[in-house]
């Protein structure tokens, strides 16, 4: 083959060959193209998924700390005024992203944002009810819902950071923090406050349930039976109707449950739901309740827990007769310790006044 | 024999000439899909923020002149001729709807909002004309706006400027 031949036979391979890159690297570019294409879908997807997750965290978190301000006080400013936002729960059902979320997490989401909060918040707004009571365990219970949610969110949130982390190949994002909220300080106490707090504890407490409770039961309800307290900073004054006993039977024991959660959310019927009443007359109940017990000769006694602050959320009790038969102490209520007329949730101690340990919840 | 090796047009460097073309050209193409991914994220990214800044751009001006209207209404108190405020809530409650989730704090909304209702609308929706509950009235509805604009200056302008400028940088940093 002369040179001539050979050059001419390299010049068209060349082209052949430049023709065969060319067409190969159309056929790359659009296959890896369509590749990129899905990833960044694929983050797209993703990051917007991420972005109303830390939207519903960040809504729920200022519920939150509104259900805490209007339930540090009952007279104060927080609690009639309670506003709660449901914006970004509105907008995330309506998206495509909600469908990409674990089904647990759209659960604990229903729960945290159920309708009937809010009806019970347009009640408070207009005011309905002269006490505030009704609207304190409402709002006590959505709270328990919130933090309920919310670690199943940070767990999800988790996740798709890391998906998100993954799909940009570990490049760092350029995000932006939200502001951090005062968080409002507690007032002093006042000298009624502070008289309760230095009262003598009554001797004779014993701590625990006691076993299981094998006698007569009554229908029990939450809106009846279970308080939370006006005023979570403490101290405490534990009043309730006084239960009546059978003729010739007098008080011997006066029982407390101390709760972090809601000890029980409805009513029970003493016909229809004997097993469940059983287990909460022998305080088998959620939130790591703690018993306190205590000799009682008087129906007519109130109880003055001196906590700076209480240590519990939620309290129900019964009154034991000598014949070992419980009542439960209905309308129960833990009001502010104070005199004067600045409220209607002030009490001071009467002169049957028993006094719970400080301390009795560590 | 050596002469004609030496001038073969179809020798080594031909192969590798196309060779290392082939690989330029794959190189090329997977670094421009690579770059144009990490481009797009960006850029998807910094219009997020700007969206996010149009939308405080608007609450502001609603919040400023809401504001003003109500210094207006409580100089007006201390001087008896009581001047209604006009409220401007409709882009506060628009942007509320339509923010980008996920970079505006939702709580910051809540607190602007707050600042208006329900408490200071109940009293302009309330107060009757001309009796003499209006006047006590008045009075309550000062040491109201006085409670507002405490808790406007103290706390909710400088969140909101602090969330305006974490929005600049953030925008700044992506161009």
């Amino acid at each position: 083959m002369t040179y001539r031949t050979r050059e001419r036979l390299a010049f068209w391979l060349g082209q052949a060959i430049t023709a065969v890159i060319a067409f190969a690297t159309i056929w790359f570019a659009s296959r890896l193209g369509y590749e990129e294409a899905i990833r960044y879908a694929r983050y797209e997807e993703a990051r917007k998924t991420r972005n109303r997750l830390r939207e519903l965290d960040r809504e729920l978190a200022s519920n939150e700390q509104a259900i805490r301000a209007a339930l540090e006080d009952w007279d104060g400013p927080g609690a009639r005024n309670v506003t709660l936002n449901w914006v970004a729960y509105d907008r995330a059902k309506e998206s495509d992203e909600y469908f990409l979320l674990d089904p647990q997490t759209t659960y604990a989401l229903s729960q945290a944002y159920a309708d009937w909060i809010r009806s019970a918040i347009e009640k408070i707004r207009n005011r309905t009810l002269a006490t505030y009571r009704t609207h304190a365990l409402n709002l006590s219970l959505f709270r328990e819902r919130i933090e309920d949610s919310r670690p199943r969110l940070k767990q999800d949130l988790d996740k798709i950071e890391a998906d998100v982390r993954r799909l940009r190949g570990g490049k760092p994002e350029v995000g932006v923090d939200p502001p951090e909220w005062p968080v409002p300080s507690r007032p002093p106490p006042t000298d009624d406050e502070l008289a309760a707090t230095k009262l003598a504890v009554t001797p004779g407490w014993a701590r625990g349930a006691g076993g299981r409770y094998l006698g007569p039961l009554e229908d029990l309800s939450i809106g009846r039976h279970v308080a939370v307290p006006v005023a979570p900073r403490g101290p405490a004054i534990l009043t309730w109707t006084m239960p009546l006993l059978p003729d010739g039977r007098k008080p011997a024991r006066l029982w407390l449950c101390f709760t972090s959660r809601a000890p029980f959310e409805r009513a029970y019927s003493a016909r229809r739901h004997e097993e469940e009443l059983r287990k909460i007359y022998s305080f088998e109940v959620p939130g790591d309740p703690r018993v306190l017990n205590v000799p009682v000769e008087s129906r007519e006694i109130d109880v003055v827990d001196p906590n700076l602050p209480l240590c519990w959320r939620w309290v129900y009790g019964f009154l034991e007769d000598d014949a070992g038969q419980r009542f439960p102490l209905s309308q129960m209520h833990a009001w502010k310790v104070g005199g004067g007329r600045g409220s209607s949730y002030l009490r001071l101690p009467g002169p049957q006044t028993i006094v719970l340990p400080v301390g009795y919840l560590q | 024999m050596a002469d004609d090796e030496s001038m073969n047009p179809l020798g080594w460097d031909f192969w590798l000439g196309q060779l290392l073309t082939l690989g330029a050209a794959a190189f090329s193409v997977w670094l421009a899909t690579r770059a144009g991914f990490t481009e797009a994220a960006r850029f998807t990214q910094h219009q997020e923020f700007r969206a996010a800044r149009n939308v405080l751009r608007l609450v502001r001006s609603d919040l400023e002149f809401s504001l003003g209207e109500l210094r207006a209404s409580r100089e007006s108190i201390k001087t008896d001729k009581f001047v209604e405020p006009e409220l401007r809530l409709e882009n506060l409650r628009l942007a509320t709807q339509r923010s980008p989730g996920g970079v505006i704090d939702p709580r910051l909304f809540a607190e602007i909002l707050l600042l208006f209702e329900p408490e200071v609308r109940e009293y302009l929706d309330t107060i009757p004309k001309g009796s003499l509950r209006e006047k006590i009235q008045r009075e309550e509805f000062g040491k109201l706006l006085d409670r507002v604009f405490d808790h406007a200056d103290r706390t909710v302008m400088p969140k909101l400027s602090q969330q305006e400028h974490a929005l600049d940088a953030a925008e700044a940093r992506l161009r």
